[in-house]
């Protein structure tokens, strides 16, 4: 499709906060998201997580429009937003999570202050993101990692490691996350938590008990830090890319748990030896630099270049890292397999 | 407006982006956020442009902005149409001296205006579109780049006038823009929701009866129009349809079905159903306040609805064995046997322009039908 977003420019095609923040807030099980805008804005959403059909469960999420036309742009939007959370209160959710979009916010909706008086059975959380005048895609879903991290009770004693901001729109969400329970597994390790991928209220509430954190990328950080500074509990910036990455993964959950990592990062290494194998008919060929991906894809290309006796070549057919980055010696397997019919077809 | 759960309707904007991208040769600038961009983009399959505006740009004017965006594009002699969002609209940002002297083509269609027919008919509104007597042939209304069947339906309302020998005038909207001043003085409508109101309408392509009477109609200001070409297609057509129809009815009962989409479409379709198959038609739940009667004249529950829990409300209540809808409707209820009518249609290859109107529009639509159910009766 010739898009021509003209003259290109960073961050202004990263999107708008609100599809980030419901990409969080639409993966807590049965709570119901709230936006406060016009319709086609909740559509525009609803639409896309239809089309990916990227939920974390079987059922779409629910997604409530509070439904601002002229007359609450003119008149304000705020009686709109009580209307709307009386109608997700009557279904039952666990929590309602209000979420703005650019008009609500260019018209100065108190949006914080509608949560706040409506005294329901349920909570109303407010999620101030406030459509593309919030920033970007990532900003949304930092926003609402963030005010999600609030709902912590410090009473829950269930300590554990907990994956950070998981893409629920990836389309390898689930295979990365087997990913990394098989890595934490080599270490004696389990996921206590996912947040935020079908958690419940009751599992949000515990993630200041988490005694590791690993985020899904390095755009996290603030969450992180967050997390660290208010819980001090540490983490790790990103799920592993690329065959020493993963093995620093391993090292680094080692040292953070005082779990000894020299027995699984052999294993792996192994692993990867065998995995390796399985590839030695494209020793010699050619790949182009990366496409998207920055300096991470760019190393990874070098890397594996090396590893299997590669050419970079600025007209080869570059490795497909469409989107998001291979996470651990998985989805670098499966990155070379879609290479590798790449150059074959 | 008023609270919805998981609309599954556009806004106003990306109906006056689908109108706009019709004209082949209009670059169209989305001049809004890149969130704003990326939904019609994606849904359009269009070349579309965008300010991709940044908080700063709409708090302090996005003006310079689009003009970074625009003169280049106008300086390399293409025709375009600057298409404002909602935050625009709501800073009170002159687009319109912005653009002064630049020979551009402004529409204002902010999603919170409405929904998508809203923007499509303000769209076409703002349009140059005269009326020239001297003009002869027929204007085919009613396409929309949103529309699957918009394509197809182009495609056999050309036809229906090719057979009897009458020439086309302009297409809306689709094809160039300078065809649109020279528009004839009839019009035959493919949609009635997105009527242009532009020349006198000699009726719709909806159902057998429908292209029978806009035949006749065209030939009123035609006199050397071949109507018979036409009647003896339908004629034709109609009694294969009915033969197809009564086969399966020898062996089936009829389906018990639920009809959801823009409401001339959704319509048709119920009575093509009721009227062929003998359908209980349990409700039509349309997208949009139908522009024409055709809720008085039949003889179905109609209700207007874009909230995809109450539609799957409807269908729960009425256990429907057949669903015309989108895929929206599939995905509630993906046990029933699902035939398309209405935007999205996902999850399925859609690669040749298939009509729902017209002659064939009626043999494809019962042809889903009847193989539809005779699949689900099959696997079940």
């Amino acid at each position: 499709m010739p898009l021509s977003p003209l003259p290109s420019a960073t961050c202004r095609n990263e999107g708008c906060t609100l599809t980030g923040a419901l990409s969080v807030t639409t993966a807590i099980r049965d709570a119901i998201s709230i936006v406060h805008g016009p319709p086609g804005c909740a559509h525009h959403t609803f639409s896309l997580f239809h089309g990916a059909q990227s939920s974390p469960w079987d059922e779409p999420p629910i997604i409530v429009s509070s439904g601002m036309g002229e007359r609450e742009v003119i008149f304000g939007g705020e009686d709109a937003l009580a209307a709307a959370i009386h109608l997700a209160v009557q279904r039952s959710p666990c929590a309602v999570m209000v979420l703005s979009t650019c008009v609500a916010a260019a018209i100065g909706d108190d949006i914080a202050a509608v949560c706040a008086d409506l005294e329901q059975e349920v909570p109303i959380v407010h999620v101030p993101c406030g459509g593309f005048l919030g920033g970007t895609f990532n900003d949304g879903v930092v926003v609402a990692l963030t005010t999600l991290t609030r709902l912590d009770k410090s009473d829950y004693p269930h300590p554990g490691i907990t994956l950070v901001g998981e893409k629920n729109l990836e389309y390898e969400a689930e295979s990365n996350y087997h990913e990394i329970c098989r890595l934490l597994h080599l270490l004696g390790h389990h996921v206590n938590l996912r947040f935020v991928r079908g958690a419940t209220m009751d599992d949000l509430m515990r993630i200041g008990s988490s005694s590791l954190n690993i985020l899904r990328e390095p755009a996290l950080t603030p969450v992180g830090e967050r997390l660290c500074k208010v819980h001090g509990t540490p983490y790790l910036p990103s799920f592993p890319v690329g065959l020493e990455g993963t093995l620093q993964f391993l090292r680094d959950i080692g040292e953070c748990t005082g779990r000894a990592a020299e027995g699984p990062v052999d294993q792996e290494m192994k692993g990867q030896r065998l995995m390796s194998e399985t590839f030695h008919d494209i020793t010699g060929r050619r790949v182009g630099p990366p496409r998207e991906g920055g300096e991470v894809a760019e190393a990874l290309t070098v890397e594996l270049a090396e590893t299997f006796d590669l050419a970079i070549h600025e007209t080869a057919p570059p490795f497909p890292m469409d989107g998001s980055l291979p996470v651990g010696t998985a989805g670098i397997s499966r990155l070379l397999h879609r290479w590798r019919r790449m150059v074959r077809a | 407006m008023h609270e919805c759960t998981n609309p599954v309707w556009p806004c106003a904007m990306v109906g006056a982006a689908a109108c706009l991208c019709g004209i082949h040769d209009l670059e169209v600038v989305v001049h809004g956020s890149s969130g704003c961009f990326f939904y019609p983009a994606s849904l359009l399959h269009a070349p579309l442009h965008g300010t991709f505006l940044l908080p700063g740009e709409a708090v302090f004017g996005g003006a310079d902005r689009l003009m970074e965006v625009v003169s280049p594009l106008v300086s390399q002699g293409k025709r375009v149409a600057v298409l404002t969002t909602c935050v625009p609209a709501l800073t009170g940002e002159d687009v319109a001296s912005a653009l002064c002297g630049l020979g551009t083509h402004l529409v204002e269609a902010p999603g919170f205006l409405g929904d998508y027919e809203e923007g499509y008919n303000r769209a076409v509104s703002s349009l140059p579109i005269q009326v020239d007597e001297g003009v002869g042939g027929v204007n085919i209304d009613g396409i929309s780049r949103m529309d699957p069947f918009g394509q197809g339906n182009l495609m056999e309302a050309a036809r229906t006038l090719a057979l009897m020998g009458v020439s086309q005038g302009s297409l809306l909207v689709s094809g160039k823009w300078d065809a649109l001043s020279r528009a004839a003085p009839l019009t035959l409508q493919t949609n009635p929701d997105l009527a242009s109101g532009i020349g006198e309408t000699v009726g719709s392509l909806l159902g057998f009866e429908g292209v029978r009477q806009s035949a006749a109609r065209i030939g009123e200001f035609h006199p050397m129009a071949d109507i018979s070409a036409v009647n003896q297609e339908v004629d034709h057509a109609e009694e294969r349809l009915i033969a197809a129809a009564d086969k399966y009815l020898r062996r089936h009962d009829p389906p018990v079905t639920a009809v959801f989409g823009e409401a001339s479409i959704s319509c048709h379709a119920a009575g093509v159903v009721h009227r062929y198959l003998d359908s209980e038609v349990v409700t039509v739940m349309v997208r949009n306040t139908p522009q024409d009667q055709c809720s008085s004249r039949l003889p179905f529950r109609m209700v207007r609805s874009t909230d995809l829990l109450m539609i799957k409300e409807e269908i729960d209540t009425h256990g429907p064995d057949l669903i015309l809808g989108s895929s929206f409707e599939h995905a509630a209820a993906p046990d029933i046997a699902f035939v398309g009518i209405t935007p999205p249609l996902r999850s399925r290859f859609r690669l040749a322009a298939h009509p729902l109107v017209g002659t064939e529009g009626m043999l494809f639509l019962m042809e889903e039908v009847l193989n539809k159910m005779m699949d689900r009766r099959a696997h079940s």
